[in-house]
This record gives C-alpha cells, sequence and structure tokens, in this order.
C-alpha cells in the first residue's frame, strides 16, 4: 500500500548535483604509476649518496619511504629517511663541508612534504594529463600555471627553511664550531656558550604561542577552562559531597516514605538536651 | 596541532638531537629543516586564522528568502542556497564549509526521490536514525590506496570546500521537509586545516534560522460510489440540520406574515386554506469537523515523517482542506500530556491556515519523559557536542581530573568523554560546578541533560533519546480518560450534528476502552458522527488472510512481518467491534482511506444518512 505522504510521483526528481568521480580513466593509473616510479627513482638517487649502506637495507627503506607516501605518513618518512642516514653519515662532519648537503635537504624535504600531500598533488597531475589528452588546452594550461605557481612557492619556502636550518648549524658551537667558538669567547669576554641568548629566545617564543592560543579562546571557551580549572582544583571535595548526596537519596528511596529513622535506632540528641529515660527503657 | 603534526614534532626533535650527539651533520640539518617547516607551517595557520576566519561572511537562503519567518511544506522540496560573501586569501589552507542541515529535513540525493535506506531504517525502526550517529567507517587500508589514486567520495552538497584564493561563491542544496513541526538551522560548521592536515581549528559559527513546516495535505480524490446502495432516507431518530434559510429544498409552510416575499407565497395552498401561506426553504447549513489530535508520547516516537503524530497531521490537514473548500467550518482539539488545547471551528482559508498552524506547533516534540541512561546517550551527546559545539570538547580548555585507579582503555576513553561532555553541558546550560560533578556521578541528572540537549538540537524521539522501555504509555488510563474528556469537550461546544474525528493510536488500548466510550455513546446519543483513526506503527494496515507458507523458507523479518499483522489484526479486529458497538466508524491507516471515511460521514452528516456507522476501513 503506497502511502500518499510519501509518494515518489509527486516529488520532483532533483538534477544531478554531483558526479562520481569512482570511474577512473586508464590514464589516471598511469599518471599515479609514472608518479610513484619517479619518486623511488629519486629515493634510490637519495639513499645511494653514499655507498656505505647495504643493499637489503637500502630497499627496505625505499619500500617503507614508499609506503609513507601512498599511505600519506609524512612522519614516518622523516624517520625513514632519518634511519638511513644514521646508518649512511659519517661522524663529526660539518654542513658546510658537504656541497650536496643543502641539496639533499632541499630534495629531502620536499619529498616528505609531498608524502604529506600526495592526493593533492596527484590530483593536479592527473588533472593536468587528462586535459591534455581531452584537447581542453586551455583548461589546462590555467591548471599548468597553477601548478607551477603552488609548487614553486613551496619549493622556495622549503629552500628558506634549509637555509635558515644550515645558518643556525653553521653558527651554534656544534662539533668542530665548538673549539672556534671558545677561541672567540676566551679573547671577547663572552660567554662559552650561547645558552643564555638561546633561553631567552624559547621563552620568548613560548610566551608568544601561548597568549596566541590565549587570545584564540572563545568566550565560552574561556568560561569553560576556568570552570575546569576549578573542577580539578575542588573536585575531591565535590565527589565527597556528591557521593554522600547519592547515597543519601538512595537510602531515602528504600525507606518509607512516612518514617524518617527507624524505630530501633536512637535518635541522636541536639546539643543540650537530655535524654529521657523512659524512652530508652521503652526502646529496649 | 594534529597527532599527525606531533608524530612529526618528535620525529623532528629526536632526529636533531641524535644527530647533534653523533656528530652527523646532514641529518641535523634534515630534522632542523623539518621542524622550521613545521613552524612556518604553524605560522601561516595561525595567520589565517587570525585573519581570514573572521572574514568569512556566510548566508542562508531557503528558498530564495533569507526571513526566518516564512512556512515551509512538510513532504516538499526546498532548496537552500548559502553565499559567502567575502573573498578569502587561502594559501596552504583550506576551509571546509558545512551547513548542519536539521533532522527534519532529508537531503535529496540524485536518483533516490523514493525511499531511501535511512527511510527504510526509520521504517524498521531497528537503527538509530540520526544523522549525527557517525558516519560508515572504512579500513586504513582502503583509505590508504584512495587517497593516493584520487579517488574522490561523492561530497554531500551541503559541504563545501575553499581553497587557495576563493572567490566570493554560492553553492546550495535541495533537500525534502520530513514531517510537520519546525525547521531550525542551527548554523555552519568550519573546519580550517593546513593542506598536510598537521594543523586544524575547529569551530561552530551559529547562524540560526527557524522555520515553521505545515502539514502536507493532499486531495482525497471521488469516494462517493457511483451506484446507490441503500436508500437515503435517514434512520429514525436522526435528523437533518432543519433551519429556515434561502436554500432550494422546501422546509415547511407557514402563514404568511408581513414582509414575506410575494414570490414566496404558496398560492395553490394559500386557495385551498383561504389563508395566504408561503414556503419557508431550508438553509444549507455547513456541517462542523472536529478534529481531536491526541499526540500523546507514544504517538511522537520515531523518526521525522515516521511518527504516528505524522500521519495523523497529515489526515487533519488533509480532511480540513477539503472541508474548507466545501466550506465546511473545522476545529479541532489538540491533546498531550502537557493538556489539553481547544482551537475554535472556523471556515474559509484564514481558519484553515490557523488550523495548520495550530497542528505544526503541536507537531513539535516537547521535553521528552524521563529514561534511565544507557551509554548510547553518551555517544549521541559526543557525536552532538563534536558537530554544534567543537570548541567545547577541546583538550585545551576542558580539562579533567586525572585517575590513577586502573582501567581498561575503553573504560578510560568512556571516563574522559563523559567528563568532557559534562563540562561541555555545564558550559551550554550555565549551571554550577557542584551540579557538574552531579553530572558526572548522578546517571539519572546526566541523562535528564543529555535528553534535554538532544531533544532541544530537534533529534527525534529515537533509542538513545528515548529508551524502548518507556516506548509504552506509562498511564494508559489517564489517557483514555483524557481522550473521554476531548470528546466530551467536542459535544459540549458542537452545535447540532456534527462529525468528530479521533485520531489516536487505540490499538494498544482495546482493553480499557471503558473510560472513553460513555463520551462516544454521549456524541453519538446527540447525533453526532464519531469516526476513529488509528494509524499503526508499521504503515501497513493489518489485512486479513495473513497466513504462512511452510513449504517454503522464510527469513526472520519475513516472519516478524506476519506475526506484527497476525497480531495487529486481532487488535484490530476487537477495536472495530467495540467501537461498532457504540455505533462509531474505525480507520485503521493514516492514509487516503481515513480521509475517504472522514469525508463520507461528513456527506452522511449533511444527509441525514446512517449507513456508515460502525464501517472498518
Amino acid at each position: 500500500m503506497t502511502n500518499l505522504s510519501r509518494d515518489p510521483n509527486r516529488m520532483q526528481s532533483p538534477k544531478s548535483q554531483t558526479a562520481s568521480v569512482s570511474q577512473r580513466k586508464p590514464i589516471h593509473w598511469v599518471g599515479a604509476g609514472l608518479q610513484l616510479l619517479a619518486i623511488v627513482l629519486c629515493l634510490e638517487m637519495l639513499l645511494g649518496i653514499s655507498e656505505g649502506i647495504a643493499l637489503p637495507l637500502r630497499l627496505f627503506l625505499m619500500g617503507l619511504i614508499g609506503t609513507c607516501i601512498v599511505f600519506r605518513l609524512g612522519w614516518l618518512a622523516l624517520v625513514a629517511l632519518q634511519i638511513s642516514l644514521i646508518a649512511i653519515e659519517q661522524r663529526q662532519g660539518q654542513v658546510s663541508q658537504y656541497p650536496l648537503a643543502f641539496f639533499y635537504g632541499i630534495v629531502s624535504t620536499a619529498i616528505i612534504v609531498m608524502a604529506m600531500k600526495v592526493p593533492e598533488t596527484h590530483r593536479f597531475i592527473t588533472d593536468y594529463v587528462a586535459g591534455f589528452f581531452a584537447a581542453e588546452v586551455n583548461k589546462s594550461k590555467q591548471q599548468l600555471g597553477f601548478v607551477i605557481g603552488r609548487i614553486a612557492i613551496s619549493m622556495l619556502q622549503l629552500t628558506l627553511m634549509v637555509v635558515i636550518a644550515g645558518f643556525l648549524l653553521s653558527r651554534l658551537p656544534i662539533g668542530l664550531q665548538a673549539e672556534s667558538w671558545l677561541e672567540w669567547s676566551r679573547q671577547n669576554g663572552q660567554a662559552v656558550w650561547p645558552g643564555a641568548f638561546l633561553i631567552v629566545f624559547v621563552i620568548a617564543v613560548l610566551v608568544l604561542v601561548r597568549e596566541n592560543a590565549w587570545r584564540q579562546l572563545a568566550p565560552s571557551q574561556a568560561k569553560l577552562y576556568l570552570r575546569s580549572v576549578q573542577l580539578i582544583a575542588n573536585y575531591r571535595d565535590l565527589f565527597g559531597f556528591e557521593r554522600h548526596r547519592l547515597r543519601r537519596l538512595r537510602k531515602n528511596q528504600n525507606m518509607p516514605a512516612t518514617r524518617t529513622h527507624s524505630p530501633l535506632q536512637r535518635p541522636k540528641l541536639r546539643s543540650g538536651e537530655r535524654r529521657d529515660k523512659t524512652i530508652e527503657k521503652g526502646l529496649k | 596541532m594534529t597527532f599527525k603534526a606531533q608524530l612529526f614534532a618528535i620525529a623532528g626533535m629526536m632526529g636533531l638531537f641524535l644527530g647533534l650527539v653523533r656528530g652527523q651533520p646532514v641529518l641535523s640539518l634534515l630534522s632542523l629543516s623539518s621542524l622550521l617547516w613545521l613552524l612556518s607551517e604553524w605560522l601561516l595557520f595561525i595567520w589565517h586564522v587570525r585573519f581570514q576566519i573572521p572574514n568569512a561572511k556566510l548566508a542562508r537562503l531557503v528558498n530564495g528568502e533569507s526571513d526566518a519567518n516564512r512556512s515551509l511544506w512538510s513532504e516538499r522540496l526546498i532548496q537552500v542556497r548559502i553565499q559567502m560573501a567575502n573573498r578569502l586569501w587561502l594559501f596552504g589552507v583550506t576551509l571546509d564549509v558545512e551547513d548542519i542541515v536539521p533532522e527534519n529535513l532529508e537531503l535529496t540525493a540524485p536518483g533516490t526521490n523514493g525511499l531511501t535506506l535511512d527511510a527504510i531504517a526509520h521504517r524498521t525502526d531497528s537503527k538509530p536514525k540520526s544523522r549525527i550517529l557517525g558516519p560508515v567507517s572504512r579500513s586504513w587500508l582502503i583509505r590508504g590506496f584512495q587517497s593516493f589514486m584520487n579517488y574522490r567520495d561523492d561530497c554531500p552538497s551541503n559541504e563545501k570546500r575553499l581553497e587557495l584564493g576563493s572567490q566570493p561563491m554560492e553553492w546550495g542544496y535541495t533537500a525534502r521537509v520530513r514531517a510537520a513541526g519546525n525547521v531550525v538551522f542551527p548554523g555552519f560548521r568550519v573546519m580550517m586545516q593546513s593542506t598536510h592536515q598537521l594543523f586544524r581549528i575547529e569551530r561552530f559559527v551559529k547562524a540560526e534560522q527557524s522555520f515553521r513546516a505545515l502539514p502536507n495535505f493532499v486531495g482525497a480524490g471521488e469516494y462517493r460510489s457511483l451506484t446507490k446502495k441503500s436508500n437515503v432516507i435517514p434512520r429514525h431518530g436522526v435528523h437533518r440540520l432543519l433551519r429556515s434559510g434561502m436554500g432550494s429544498e422546501l422546509l415547511e409552510l407557514k402563514e404568511y406574515a408581513v414582509g414575506d416575499p410575494f414570490k414566496s407565497i404558496a398560492w395553490k395552498v394559500s386557495a385551498k386554506r383561504d389563508q395566504w401561506m408561503t414556503r419557508q426553504y431550508e438553509s444549507e447549513v455547513p456541517a462542523r469537523v472536529q478534529l481531536i489530535v491526541d499526540g500523546s508520547s507514544t504517538s511522537r516516537v520515531g523518526g521525522f515523517g515516521f511518527r504516528l503524530l505524522d500521519q495523523m497531521t497529515f489526515v487533519a490537514a488533509s480532511v480540513a482542506r477539503m472541508a474548507t473548500n466545501a466550506g465546511d467550518p473545522v476545529g479541532g482539539v489538540l491533546m498531550d500530556e502537557r493538556g489539553i488545547r481547544r482551537i475554535p471551528p472556523a471556515s474559509g482559508e484564514k481558519g484553515f491556515q490557523v488550523l495548520l498552524r495550530s497542528l505544526s506547533d503541536f507537531a513539535v516534540n516537547p521535553c521528552p519523559p524521563p529514561s534511565p541512561y544507557q551509554p548510547r546517550m553518551l555517544d549521541a551527546a559526543w557525536a552532538l557536542l563534536n558537530q554544534r559545539y567543537p570548541e567545547l570538547l577541546d583538550l585545551k580548555v576542558n580539562h579533567y581530573p586525572f585517575s590513577v585507579f586502573p582501567m581498561t582503555p575503553t573504560a578510560r576513553t568512556r571516563r574522559r568523554q563523559r567528563f568532557l561532555v559534562a563540562g561541555a553541558l555545564a558550559e551550554i546550560y550555565g549551571i554550577s560546578v557542584r551540579e557538574q560533578v552531579s553530572l558526572i556521578h548522578d546517571e539519572h541528572a546526566f541523562a535528564m541533560r543529555i535528553q534535554d540537549l538532544l531533544n532541544s538540537s530537534g533529534i527525534p524521539w529515537i533509542t538513545p533519546v528515548i529508551s524502548p522501555s518507556d516506548r509504552r504509555d506509562r498511564e494508559p488510563i489517564e489517557r483514555m480518560a483524557n481522550l473521554g474528556k476531548c470528546i466530551t469537550s467536542a459535544v459540549g461546544h458542537a452545535r447540532d450534528n456534527e462529525v468528530i474525528v479521533v485520531m489516536s493510536d487505540l490499538l494498544y488500548y482495546v482493553g480499557i476502552l471503558e473510560f472513553m466510550l460513555p463520551a462516544v455513546k454521549l456524541a453519538i446519543a446527540k447525533h453526532h458522527r464519531v469516526s476513529f483513526v488509528c494509524p499503526t506503527s508499521t504503515l501497513l494496515r493489518p489485512s486479513r488472510g495473513v497466513s504462512v507458507d511452510f513449504s517454503r523458507e522464510h527469513s526472520a523479518e519475513e516472519l516478524l512481518l506476519v506475526a506484527e499483522q497476525a497480531k495487529l489484526r486481532i487488535q484490530a479486529e476487537q477495536l472495530q467491534r467495540e467501537l461498532h458497538r457504540c455505533g462509531a466508524s474505525l480507520s485503521l491507516s493514516g492514509e487516503k482511506n481515513a480521509i475517504h471515511l472522514i469525508l463520507s460521514e461528513l456527506d452522511a452528516i449533511k444527509s441525514g444518512n446512517g449507513r456508515l456507522h460502525g464501517n472498518l476501513r
């Protein structure tokens, strides 16, 4: 039996709103395979920068990093690269001594970043390739410009970060720089290590971060924070009160409504009140 | 900072530490570069949060109007458009905007203009029917491959992802109003996250718009039989409403009085009686309809559009429409646990609109009866708070005491959720810290608050809101007595032969009908017509001859349906027998048959015919 109120014929059929993308074209699979192959080749180049790593370990690390890229695990890709570096890099070196160090840093960081945003990158590439083959030249050109601009900005950001990191590592008294720093500080009467400066810097950054977090709070969040602090400070006492209240409530619910205490129970005396012995005899 | 970012930072710091201790410069460089990159992403994200989100101005148009004081119609489609007025300079972040769709709305997907799976779940009443109760989870393996292969799931049309340099834009969706009541759009859920998903912030932007959803109605079509089945002479004791007026049927002859029109003089009779006589004509007085709608708690259980009350409001609105078209006044008595409210009979379009508005307000669920605490309540509250108040579940502001008491991880998670939900509830309702502790340890108080939260957020009375044990009426005798009072009140306000329609789920109250039947007998003794409309929860009328063919195998659902039908049939026959003795008619559906029955009664009362009494449709 058809319910009138739910008669489907009375409802207009809505137009198609979203197109299903579950049916992928073969070109997308080819693009994905090529992209993964390029990443693997890049990794091979990075991991093969030194000859000291064994082939099984190299293959394992490549597989691990490839898996991380597929499953968007950028932090694990970083760990994998760190493991490879621990295994192959020589000790007591300096950043400035390796001309390829900066290049290595930029490329490896880029791979880590790409591992985190691989769907977006992949989407741009596959859409561009698909548009190119579909003869949508104008659209492909727009997309290509967009992709190139975005990649250029990201690479600029990464390069800047690597340069800053290299500058900090070369300036701070770490490794071989420690002796020259010590020499310089003795001659100029400065601190042996710039710890004081670093501590002040770190505290300033922490204050900045905390202040920013406070300023982002909505009024309801600020009230809830104060409430939480009060709750934690007085939780034991409040919990005791609540437990006592619940116990009393439970007891009252079990007892008859007309009687407040058991007749065999001795009622408590108020201060200054004397117990009547006749009542006590009666109770006994 | 997300968990992914925390892992990334820990890996970077560990690598930097090892690189410095072991004196490996490239390792140090890589780790420090990663940390600095993370810092730069955080600064970029903070800049967006501070300067971009406040610039976002969102507006919602429902059917092209931004005014909230308008009415929608249930069971009809509405167009919702979302407008974003400002241009956002989003770089390195994405902004997800979701218009929270109220539970009384059903998003229409392409190709699903019939019953959806969700609707079937509502019908079988076996699953929670709330949209907030979690999406379908997929395994991490499938998600990983799909993310790499760029499988994009069909995004719901009420959501939109904004990326780099988004222009002022507009998007929208189509939805269907499920039932009469109200439709409250609470606001937008905005989530900004970096493209690498390292930092995320969620906010709920309140943009409340409330609409009244009027009950739907249909034209009943032709309901009269083409063949004459019985004589139309009224039964003994039943008389037509006879008043003098300007109708066409002759009422009586009377002596001429000064002022009577000459054209009404009966010449032949005057000649015979040798006295001036004039003809009096009948007045075509409309027949009044009194609709008694029983909105007790049992009729409100279920998802929107699948409640018994929705069927009742549908029948009531349809009958009112037909009666209004025929010029008959329609009144109503609305009854539930809150009391009895009477709507005076009125005719015309204005009266019809008043009745519809009253039915719509009546269909809004009140505070549900208290239910015992059940763990699903916590799940529902957690999901709802995550959707509407994500900022209150932030662990930075909603602290809870740590317990050294050993417990399983699941129990520890439940404890954490309970503390956080209690904190958020305390903030929403503005209660003291002492009462907050009561919420944590007193299950009764906690359950009541959660019920209130879910109900006020527009969640229907389904399992988390109301427990299955509370779906039966707690005081059935009082309910029957109140129904009798309503009928008596309707009789008291009635003038002459009227049609009194009682809409109530009486199937489970056959044994205690004697508390209501005296009022029915009184109404019939006063020459009124009484019709009962009794909608069933399964949306199926109990059919005759339900049997099971044991020669073939049946599924559990089929057997359950057959058993339920058989049970319903027995109850329906008992109910019909009881009402037939009194002379009332009964319809066991909230559909076209019920409307036909009432309209036939209306016709019968106009003609004075009594043949419809006691019919079962």
